[in-house]
């Protein structure tokens, strides 16, 4: 039957799709994407603002914004 | 022989993204995830408009970053380029000889399988799918960027978002500026968003 034939191909089709997207994710991952980036310990505050030269002027109006609006 | 470029700073992230007040929600998601998980969100605002060293500059802050965050979602008229101009700065890092500090791309998309159409070249590629929502952005940047076992939680992330939209608003306001995608309000919201994850237990002062 035509029609059911072209169903089963679409069907197919995606499956052999996601497959592919699948692997890509795990060749992504074992790219080193996690396992590099979370052995990484995070910064505290005042590292990122010192990573990124934030004057402590503009900490002070943050602050500021952040009283008067919570 | 061209001097060794510094190593990268490992917790810092190139964000990529449009620089339009429709985005400005995903923007400040993006950086509250960032925070969130001690990482330092640096962006071409930073860069003043000088004309003819603003390229080397945006090649060198990518280079200065271990992990670089491309949002391909932008796909409609009128024609933007920069973004995908941008990853490809990126990628070229990524090509470089694999070593222990070889340059990570993370891809975001709105649409789940539009990337394959619109950049077949990164096939094989999973992006985060954020659908066009700050919650969906704050999801797929801990999926990309978290660690499962370690937290932050999603929804403690998307509560500072919602507190850093409000901040923005008033930082927004003192300033008399339309949105964040200024150097001065971009680094007020990051020192804001960094006392909050502290003021909410995420990171340490």
């Amino acid at each position: 039957m035509p029609k059911k034939h072209v169903v089963k191909g679409k069907r197919s089709a995606k499956r052999a799709y996601k497959t592919t997207v699948y692997s890509g994710r795990l060749a992504v991952k074992s790219d080193s994407t996690s396992k590099v980036v979370h052995s990484t310990p995070p910064s505290s505050a005042s590292e990122i603002r010192e990573s990124l030269g934030i004057p402590k002027s503009d900490v002070k109006a943050a602050i500021e914004a952040i009283d008067s609006v919570l | 022989m061209p001097a060794a470029a510094p190593a990268p700073d490992e917790k810092a992230v190139f964000l990529n993204v449009p620089f339009d007040r429709t985005y400005e929600p995903l923007f400040l998601a993006l950086i509250a995830a960032l925070v969130s998980l001690g990482r330092v969100p640096r962006s071409v605002l930073e860069i003043p408009e000088r004309g003819q060293g603003r390229l080397r500059r945006i090649m060198g802050l990518i280079e200065a970053c271990r992990v670089s965050l491309h949002d391909l979602s932008r796909v409609g008229a009128p024609a933007r380029f920069n973004m995908p101009f941008e990853l490809g700065l990126a990628y070229s890092l990524r090509l470089r000889p694999p070593g222990p500090r070889r340059h990570l791309v993370v891809l975001l998309e709105a649409q789940q399988h539009r990337l394959s159409r619109t950049l077949s070249d990164l096939a094989g590629h999973d992006p985060g799918i954020h659908g066009g929502t700050a919650r969906g952005v704050v999801g797929a940047v801990l999926d990309n960027l978290g660690t499962p076992a370690a937290g932050p939680y999603p929804s403690d992330v998307y509560a500072l978002c919602r507190r850093l939209m409000r901040v923005a608003r008033e930082l927004k306001s003192r300033d008399h500026v339309p949105t964040v995608f200024s150097r001065g309000v971009f680094l007020r919201t990051v020192a804001a968003a960094s006392q909050l994850a502290v003021d909410a237990g995420l990171i340490l002062p």
